[in-house]
């Protein structure tokens, strides 16, 4: 005989269908994904491609792309209301890491390339594609996310 | 006389469930994108949250962002697993319920 508070099926089957639709709206909820993704590109493209830049400015560009990640996290948290692990489990996890690897093998291909070969400007062209593939990214962590919260419990 | 295995009297309330549901896809969410998501007014989540922290499920955390005081939830460990029992435990129901229909 069940608990006197327990749920019978058909009230459980409702409170499920209940709580689906709750994360279903808040997945379709405003995530900024439009101006935040180009915006975390910019600053991630901007701190692999301060490698180029005169040897004293060097770390002056490092820490503006640093902050300017810092904000954007804050802006974007006031903003939509949400504040995500990048590192959360669940299939997100699987882009984070193959981009944290990607970048930073960017990061120290343009120090190589300036400081070992004397390629100064290498790091400009990595910046960029570093930017473009960090958009990407960012995107697609944001709609990875909306169908994991989407999907039935 | 036996409870259903899982199943969480305090997450037996339909608000409650759902904002922890919310909860589990994200390190904090604030009040007011709970309360838009769920449709329920200001003092009903206020009532259910406050629940669920004495309960130890969730942690409020008051913080001032754009000279305005917001309020986030984020779901504590103990809230985790309670959420993922109870669920579960509703699943097999609904379960139960499909197969009768």
């Amino acid at each position: 005989m069940p608990h006197p508070d327990s749920p019978d099926p058909a009230s459980a089957a409702l409170a499920l269908a209940a709580t689906n639709r709750a994360r279903s709206r808040m997945a379709a909820g405003d995530l900024g994904t439009s101006w935040y993704a180009p915006l975390y590109g910019l600053a991630t493209g901007a701190l692999i491609a301060s490698y180029a830049l005169p040897e004293h400015l060097i770390s002056i560009g490092v820490a503006v792309s640093i902050l300017g990640m810092a904000l954007l996290f804050r802006t974007w948290k006031r903003r939509t209301g949400l504040s995500v692990n990048g590192y959360r489990a669940g299939r997100t996890r699987r882009t984070v890491v193959a981009f944290a690897v990607l970048m930073l093998g960017m990061l120290i291909a343009g120090v190589v390339l300036r400081f070992r070969l004397g390629i100064v400007w290498a790091p400009l062209p990595l910046g960029v594609v570093g930017g473009v593939v960090a958009t990407l990214a960012s995107r697609r962590f944001d709609r990875i996310w909306r169908e994991e919260l989407a999907a039935p419990l | 006389m036996s409870a259903i295995p899982g199943y969480d009297a305090v997450l037996n309330a339909p608000v409650r469930l759902q904002v922890c549901a919310l909860l589990i896809e994200a390190e904090e969410v604030e009040f007011a994108r709970i309360r838009e998501a769920i449709g329920i007014s200001e003092s009903v989540l206020s009532k259910h949250a406050a629940q669920l922290d004495a309960a130890g499920y969730v942690r409020l955390r008051k913080a001032s962002m754009g000279g305005r005081q917001r309020t986030w939830l984020g779901l504590t460990t103990a809230g985790k697993q309670a959420f993922r029992t109870h669920v579960a435990a509703l699943t097999r129901l609904a379960v139960m319920a499909e197969a009768a229909e």
